[in-house]
């Protein structure tokens, strides 16, 4: 199978032959573009860990890509061959920074590259460009032809996480958002006190962009709605881009009174509309929740964080009520949200995604949890019974055809987690009995509603009595 | 069921030799591979057992595998490689040796692969290897995976680098040294585990992304080799490392009935599937599917997931019941429910463990099962 380098003119591929698919095929020692390289086999020996029974294709194409980086070749022939080596393996760790290495010295050379010449780099493009700078246009059009290439190849690895640091990479070169408080991948710096504005030309290219972006996260995320990877690309581009994707962009911390509430509109901004679309599509997608928290609360913890010198720990943002105490929560978001929260629990009680989210926005907002009192004791039984599961045949009639049909319902219990949160409220009311009331709750979890945690409900009955609930 | 000792050995044994072409893929983490396949082998007994009548492992085997091991540092000593595929062998040169750098979870890898072989880390160049360490960690306290061609840090935030870096520190450490000098700087490293922790308890790879069970192993389990390291921090480590319940709520609310990816149909009640919410609020969703009370079989077979509303995955196993380990809350779950889990419904009739109870035989095993 090893064929040696241009062995034999006669048996060369004509030049524009593309690499084949086959596995065995030979391709790089019989293509005319290559005959000047000489690859650099694989040093493994024999008695070797983990060996991997490679194809012959991918050996072959290794061993030319160790050659061109030993020479830190630059080159059209090394961008198709980092194209073809991620086609086999996309988890590659330095054939992405290669190719992105590549791509920029092609583009610094703009144009003067012939198919096989090599062309060494030098001044780099400069990854991020000042925000009154409009940016050349055949750069826009060079990560956009980039970004068309790597969707596809995304669409074909979704669970690969290089795809998308080459994403970030690319995103990167654009033009900062002067609402960003890390206007690129290097060191935070603090919020300007001034605040700069996009000129219309620039805010409308980054618009189209954001958009185009957007659009595409919709598509991959339809595949696979939790995948990780996307989800922390889609939080890095919100603070990458925040005048476009953050429904309250962070403002300088100096500039008090804090801005007015977003209550009124939020659900309309972009990116929220988006999750609302998620959630409703799959309610217990926790990391459309995940994102929802970040988007309307988590980044202004963290730039509260940040803008610290030195910066704060998260944590600390939300257990010393810093945001409370700055006059810099929105008190009627968090309570439009209490209520969508609500709303979302109530069409499907044993969701512990929009529970947990809840816990997160009264944390924030520090709202005690002894008001969801009331909203915790409707997924009870009848007159806060604490142990029902009894179901009844209901006659309903429906909203439009006005047809009559039998429904069950519960009239029992209908959330373990109401039950917890119950355990608490009761256990921190202290008024008479509340501590018994919580021990039932507790048992009733162990006992009948969450036995494979029966242990843990057993634990916190300790804990309870050894006094507090926290 | 019980867990067939003698084909498990077999399939390590097979993995060792040889991975078919679909692990080409993760041609980059063959040391990560390696790794898992040595502890597998290590978990089963089969090296330096006297009882065995024939070695699995003949002695020129691991001195082999020790030996490639070694072949995947770097010269210089600053790490080592995930695999061989990088090495530019004799045209290496300090021109072009960015495109084979050391590799940060590659390198605890290999260590902790040498160290369960037995060897005695003499051919590691640890001063090099110390040295190059704390360069690969960020202002905010987080670590990259490798130095690029300008040094700068590559890899995206994440805490399966920084427990990998912790690891490393704590394996190279020298007890001879008084008082102890780490290599990088704890307390930003502190700072940065705290600020992934989420408003669920669970902690996420980045501050304010979705907790993630393997992720969660990876905080705590950093924070304890810091509580072992006996640097400045280790007092404030063993602090964060006792103040964890809603951590270890959490990481027992990962335990999970169920199994497949269809959740099972539940009485004659709608189904909930596919669209769980109406849009005008009247909800048709059963709403107490995964509740114990339409399972209640004698015997609950329990997995673990790795995120909240996830099915159960085998290697969520470990990670969940390795961090509740570490926090010394490991008998408060159902371990016999998850031995069943493990033994019944995932133990592959080959070897191995498969993902899940459905997972077709051979290319779906995963290592990570281990």
């Amino acid at each position: 199978m090893s064929t040696t380098a241009a062995s034999s003119t006669a048996t060369l591929l004509p030049p524009d032959a593309k690499p084949p698919k086959s596995k065995t095929a030979s391709y790089y020692s019989i293509h005319p573009h290559w005959q000047d390289v000489v690859p650099i086999p694989q040093a493994d020996q024999t008695g070797t860990l983990a060996a991997i029974a490679y194809s012959a294709r991918y050996s072959e194409a290794m061993s030319y890509l160790r050659a061109l980086m030993a020479e830190k070749e630059v080159s059209e022939r090394a961008l198709a061959l980092t194209e073809d080596l991620i086609s086999m393996n996309p988890a590659h760790y330095t054939v992405w920074i290669y190719r992105m290495r590549t791509l920029r010295g092609l583009w610094t050379a703009s144009g003067n590259v012939s198919n096989a010449k090599v062309v060494e780099v030098q001044d780099e493009v400069t990854p991020t460009g000042d925000w009154t700078e409009e940016v050349d246009e055949t750069l826009w059009d060079n990560i956009a032809s980039e970004l068309k290439w790597l969707d596809e190849v995304s669409f074909r690895n979704l669970k690969n996480y290089q795809i998308w640091h080459h994403r970030h990479a690319l995103a990167d070169l654009l033009p900062a958002d002067p609402a960003s408080p890390t206007t690129s991948t290097s060191t935070s710096t603090p919020a300007s006190e001034t605040k700069p504005q996009l000129s219309t030309t620039l805010h409308q290219r980054l618009s189209t962009f954001i958009t185009s972006e957007q659009t595409f996260l919709a598509q991959i995320l339809s595949l696979d709605t939790k995948n990780y990877h996307v989800w922390s690309y889609r939080q890095w581009l919100c603070t990458r881009f925040p005048t476009f994707l953050l429904p309250s962009p962070p403002t300088p911390t100096s500039t008090l009174p804090s801005q007015p509430s977003i209550a009124p509109t939020y659900r309309t901004h972009t990116e929220v509309h988006a999750i609302d679309t998620m959630i409703h599509d799959d309610l217990r997608n926790n990391s459309a929740w995940s994102h929802r928290y970040f988007l309307l609360f988590g980044h202004h913890e963290l730039h509260h964080a940040q803008s610290r010198t030195p910066p704060l720990i998260l944590k600390q943002v939300n257990d010393e009520r810093l945001l409370h105490a700055a006059g810099r929560v929105d008190t009627p978001l968090i309570h439009a949200e209490i209520a969508y929260t609500q709303t979302e629990i109530r069409k499907a009680p044993q969701n512990g995604s929009s529970w947990n989210y809840l816990r997160g926005v009264l944390r924030h907002g520090a709202v005690a949890i002894t008001t969801l009192r009331a909203f915790c004791e409707e997924f009870l039984g009848p007159d806060g019974d604490l142990w029902t599961d009894q179901w009844i045949d209901v006659e309903v009639e429906d909203a439009h055809t006005a047809e009559k049909r039998t429904e069950k319902q519960e009239l029992g219990v209908r959330s373990s987690h109401a039950v917890e949160w119950l355990s608490e409220i009761y256990g921190q009311d202290g008024a008479d009995g509340g501590v018994d009331r919580a021990r039932e709750c507790l048992t009733a979890l162990g006992e009948k509603w969450d036995v494979i945690r029966k242990g843990y409900w057993e634990w916190r009955v300790e804990k309870l009595e050894a006094g507090g609930t926290k | 069921m019980t867990l067939n000792r003698q084909k498990h050995v077999r399939y390590w044994r097979m993995c060792a030799n040889i991975l078919p072409d679909a692990y080409q893929s993760s041609d980059a983490s063959r040391m990560f591979l390696g790794f898992f396949i040595v502890a597998a082998l290590d978990l089963l007994d089969v090296f330096d057992n006297p009882q065995l009548e024939k070695p699995v492992i003949a002695v020129q085997e691991r001195k082999d595998w020790i030996d490639w091991i070694y072949s995947c540092q770097v010269p210089d000593g600053q790490g080592f490689r995930g695999f061989t595929g990088t090495d530019l062998r004799d045209r290496r040169s300090s021109h072009n040796k960015q495109w084979d750098p050391g590799n940060l979870p590659n390198t605890f890898f290999a260590l902790a692969a040498l160290l369960t072989l037995n060897d005695d880390l003499s051919r590691v160049q640890r001063k090099e290897l110390l040295s190059w360490l704390p360069r690969l960690q960020r202002p905010d306290g987080s670590f990259g995976e490798i130095l690029g061609p300008d040094d700068e840090i590559e890899g995206g935030r994440d805490l399966r680098y920084c427990c990998c870096a912790a690891g490393i520190a704590y394996i190279l450490q020298d007890p001879a040294t008084e008082p102890y000098q780490s290599p990088f700087d704890e307390n930003r490293l502190i700072d940065y585990i705290l600020s992934c922790q989420t408003y669920a308890g669970g902690f996420a790879e980045s501050p304010l992304r979705e907790p993630h069970s393997g992720l969660s192993y990876c905080a705590i389990a950093t924070l304890q080799l810091l509580t072992r390291l006996d640097g400045t921090s280790s007092r404030r480590a063993r602090e964060t490392l006792d103040n964890q319940e809603s951590c270890m709520r959490w990481l027992l609310e990962r335990q999970t009935t169920v199994l497949y990816e269809e959740r099972p149909e539940s009485d004659e009640a709608d189904s909930d599937d596919e669209e769980p919410a109406n849009n005008d609020g009247s909800s048709t969703v059963n709403s107490f599917a995964d509740s114990p009370m339409y399972y209640t079989p004698p015997l609950l077979t329990v997995g673990f997931n790795g995120r909240d509303n996830k099915i159960a995955d085998t290697c969520y196993c470990f990670w969940n019941s390795g961090a509740l380990a570490i926090l010394g809350s490991l008998h408060l779950a159902d371990l016999q429910a998850v031995r069943r889990y493990l033994l019944d419904k995932v133990q592959h009739i080959i070897g191995g463990f498969a993902k899940g109870p459905e997972s077709p035989p051979g290319h779906s095993i995963r290592l990570s099962g281990y």
